[in-house]
């Protein structure tokens, strides 16, 4: 009994550990060699410790980021990024082995919806099934979860996101793709239905956006870390020059202020880019052997891809939308302060990435005017549901950021909103 | 009720291979573009060799399909056509490895599918 409470209590609480595990269970079922197994898994691991390093340095850079923040224009500065989040909550908060073992459950759950009913979707993109896991973890947490009901209730609310995003948003894609073969699995997808809806209004579908030739040399903005890097770091600046040299130079021993800002800005890119890297590292093994299992269990099911399946149908209406996304995203950071909310700096990598499937998804609907007007909206609308989020995320811990993918930012409120209250009865 | 009124549109759009009561007169057509492509200058190359790929999928020829929008996409980096029909002619293929319970043809055409969407990101970004 000892040796298994001491593995309990001294192994599994380590996420490492525990996401080792998963991806050594998922080698074996392929009965893959021995040295295949024994690399796996130890990749596995070590993409978890990069994670945690890459969480780290965004933390260190949004504590310096939110103080001179809050100094320079008195009030509170959110960073969004689902990756910060994700970083803090298997580190900072220790979910890391809850996480872990969520995603695997979305994943079983995922399977079991598509085996016995007939959304036959199957979600294939491991990174956004992880955000999920993360959100579904801090959130049944926050509502007094514990455990096992923690991870199967986690598991069973994330399961049905995989399947009923893919189904919501298939109407449109097949309308797009002209196949009923392939689904989308991107985690933005009420973002997607909002923007159609608008374009529907609004636009024209007569007039697509892939009737004229767009002007090339936007492209370096597209480039997911300079895209962050040219909004994040001349905020820092500017933010640094606001908060004044006597109050910012405290952070920064005998360097320039300014220059300590420019240097923190750049870090807190080093840190998206080191965590993803980890969070690719983690899941190469991982989702390979779940893709396996899964399409064997259900034959018949439909893939559900990431969001640059789309890109090829309307590459015009990818590169408005993310303008568009843009747009809408700075126009929301200055409206929602003047509301009583915080104040949400624009993600550029939600922006390219949930901006361009928008786009494509708008252009569908209500052609290039459509395009320009409903991807504007979905800016402000991905930008508003996050704000909601941050008073909670603060009292739960987080340090100055707030999640993006709004399907997990509408799977957090429903957990707020609705779990709660009903949790508080017991 | 949504999801029920799409059901059955869902039926209608279906991806099978085509039926060929043609073949020998795709084949005749094969024959012909592949002799256009042996004489192929830049400027027609890829228009050959996106036909080839459309030919040979008519003609229920799956590999060779993929073999032409294969060439097609490593000699020109655009987005367009043969990346959409590489996609579900990968898919295909997963379904057929499945049912005929090929486990490593699974993760091949799941990582060929992978590297495809990789391709359409890099693509679109400017970077291929």
């Amino acid at each position: 009994m000892s040796v298994i409470n001491f593995f309990i209590e001294n192994i599994l609480t380590q996420a490492a550990v525990t996401i080792g595990l998963i991806a050594l269970i998922g080698l074996l079922l392929q009965k893959k060699s021995f040295s295949e197994i024994t690399s796996g898994t130890f990749k596995t691991m070590l993409g978890f410790l990069v994670l945690s390093a890459g969480s780290g340095i965004i933390v260190s850079s949004l504590t310096y980021f939110g103080q001179i923040f809050s100094k320079a224009f008195g009030l509170q500065g959110i960073v969004p990024s689902i990756e910060a989040i994700n970083g803090q909550a298997m580190n900072d908060l220790n979910l890391g082995s809850e996480i872990a073992l969520t995603f695997l459950f979305i994943f079983i759950f995922n399977i079991l919806i598509a085996r016995f009913t007939r959304w036959k979707y199957i979600f294939l993109t491991g990174q956004a099934i992880l955000w999920m896991a993360t959100m579904t973890t801090v959130f049944g947490v926050n509502a007094g979860l514990k455990g096992f009901p923690l991870i199967l209730i986690g598991g069973l609310v994330g399961g049905i996101f995989a399947v009923a995003m893919p189904a919501i948003a298939q109407p449109i894609v097949r309308k797009i793709t002209g196949s009923d073969d392939i689904a989308l699995g991107h985690f933005c997808t009420i973002g997607y239905i909002f923007t159609a809806g608008v374009s529907k209004l609004v636009g024209d579908k007569s007039k697509s956006t892939e009737d004229f030739k767009f002007p090339k040399g936007l492209e370096f903005l597209s480039d997911s870390y300079v895209g962050v890097g040219l909004v994040m770091i001349p905020l820092y600046i500017i933010t640094a020059a606001f908060a004044g040299e006597e109050f910012a130079s405290q952070f920064s021993d005998n360097l320039n202020y300014l220059v300590f800002a420019f240097i923190q800005g750049f870090q807190f890119v080093v840190g998206v880019y080191v965590l993803l890297s980890g969070v690719r590292l983690l899941l190469a093994e991982i989702v390979p052997a779940f893709r396996g299992i899964a399409l064997k269990i259900v034959p018949d099911s439909k893939p559900a891809l990431d969001c640059p399946v789309l890109f090829p149908y309307a590459p015009n209406a990818v590169t408005l939308g993310f303008i568009g996304t843009t747009i809408g995203s700075v126009i929301a950071m200055f409206a929602l302060p003047l509301c009583g909310l915080p104040m949400i700096l624009p993600g550029m990598l939600t922006n390219f990435f949930a901006g361009g499937s928008a786009g494509v998804f708008a252009n569908a609907v209500g052609g290039r005017r459509g395009t320009i007007i409903s991807t504007i909206a979905h800016g402000i609308f991905i930008t508003l549901l996050p704000a909601l989020l941050v008073p909670i995320l603060n009292s739960i811990g987080f340090v100055n950021t707030t999640a993006t993918d709004v399907d997990t930012v509408m799977a957090a409120l429903l957990y707020h909103w609705i779990f709660n209250p009903i949790l508080q009865l017991f | 009720m949504v999801f029920f009124k799409k059901r059955k549109k869902e039926k209608k759009i279906t991806n099978e291979l085509p039926k060929a009561p043609n073949k020998e007169d795709l084949m005749i057509e094969i024959e012909k573009a592949e002799k256009l492509l042996e004489n192929a200058n830049e400027n027609n190359k890829i228009e050959i060799l996106n036909q080839l790929g459309k030919l040979y999928f008519e003609a229920g020829e799956i590999d060779q399909a993929i073999n032409y929008y294969e060439l097609s996409i490593s000699e020109n980096k655009t987005i367009g056509q043969a990346n959409n029909e590489l996609l579900k002619l990968y898919n295909i293929k997963r379904k057929e490895a499945i049912d005929q319970k090929r486990d490593s043809d699974v993760q091949l055409y799941l990582k060929k599918i992978d590297e495809l969407l990789k391709l359409s990101k890099d693509i679109i970004r400017g970077k291929a």
